[in-house]
């Protein structure tokens, strides 16, 4: 079996890159594969969410859009109750607690393939949805108090829909953080986000221990979810170097 | 030595009759039976390895996979009827 490996790149503690919001020294120097067929990493108990929220990802689709097996980024592992599908470079389709919203963005801030993007999406006080690509707004804002649920990165529920690319630097807040979104976007590199008090926050990568059984990601946020995956192979397979820049 | 993932990986499709044959301490993933994609009639499911290090159940027979896949082959075949279904219904 392949030895314990703990990957740590301590908040405050890596070289690199300098993000602008957290003060200290910062840099995200791994990320998750998923090979579009099985991989997934999972939480319990999925987040379920009613009022604010704020959630972001960086991701790297390599995937075809469209196709199920390819274009699924994040929902629920037990189900498919929410959602988000990349439809094509312009549309995104937002599932949430079982309604689906298309997203159109006109204003050319289009998704591209093979290359790093962040999306944050954010519900305000008053059920205003927005997503933003890359810190600018992708499409218009939908308004929606349905639950927001998550619990899967990679692939939703057990057959069929998943996602082929790169995930990284995953974070969750029960806040409104649109005056953030700049911050969290940071010119396209990932930032510090630990001084927005992230009820979740998944490095994909760094603080991950793979066991000799599973991969541990260690949730850096304050509710302490730690995500698990028995599919993503150990290293050096897994983690990726491939980041954000 | 560096790894590409998936590409490095070869994907064996099994069918489900040896999955009491199928070694979960060999490095294979997924490593748990749980975590198993099947196909959707239930009768084959997948597992993969770094291609350097087949597992010895393959090795020796007691396991002869259906079909031994690259991660394009594999992806194709993922895409179709037989383990592809369109979007499911809601299932709270």
């Amino acid at each position: 079996m392949p030895m314990q490996i703990s990957i740590s790149n301590a908040i405050g503690g890596g070289g690199g890159a300098q993000g602008s919001g957290g003060g200290s020294s910062f840099a995200s120097t791994n990320s998750f594969t998923f090979d579009g067929i099985n991989d997934k990493v999972i939480f319990t108990p999925q987040e379920s969410r009613n009022g604010v929220f704020t959630f972001s990802y960086w991701f790297k689709f390599t995937g075809t859009f469209n196709v199920n097996t390819d274009c699924f980024i994040w929902g629920c592992y037990n189900n498919n109750s929410s959602y988000i599908k990349l439809v094509s470079n312009t549309q995104v389709i937002l599932k949430l607690n079982g309604t689906q919203y298309t997203i159109n963005e006109s204003g050319g801030n289009n998704i591209s393939q093979n290359t790093w993007s962040n999306f944050t999406l954010i519900r305000n006080a008053s059920n205003s949805v927005q997503l933003y690509l890359d810190g600018d707004t992708f499409g218009s804002p939908i308004s929606s108090g349905n639950s927001f649920t998550f619990s899967s990165f990679g692939r939703i529920i057990n057959n069929s829909l998943g996602f082929k690319g790169l995930i990284d630097e995953a974070s969750l807040f029960h806040s409104d953080e649109t005056s953030e979104v700049a911050t969290i976007y940071n010119s396209g590199l990932p930032n510090d986000v630990s001084s927005l008090n992230p009820v979740g926050w998944w490095r994909m990568g760094e603080e991950a221990n793979y066991t000799g059984r599973e991969w541990v990601l260690t949730d850096q946020g304050s509710v302490g979810r730690d995500m698990f995956s028995d599919t993503l192979p150990a290293p050096p397979a897994q983690p990726s170097t491939d980041v954000p820049t | 030595m560096s790894h590409i993932y998936p590409q490095d990986f070869k994907y064996g499709v099994i069918n489900t009759v040896d999955l009491a044959n199928v070694d979960f301490d060999e490095d294979i993933y997924p490593t748990s039976p749980t975590s198993l994609r099947y196909s959707l009639d239930g009768s084959q499911f997948l597992i993969k390895w770094d291609e350097h290090h087949t597992p010895h159940f393959i090795e020796d027979g007691d396991v002869v996979p259906a079909s031994i896949l690259s991660w394009a082959d594999c992806n194709a075949l993922m895409q179709t009827p037989a383990w592809n279904e369109p979007e499911p219904p809601i299932e709270e």
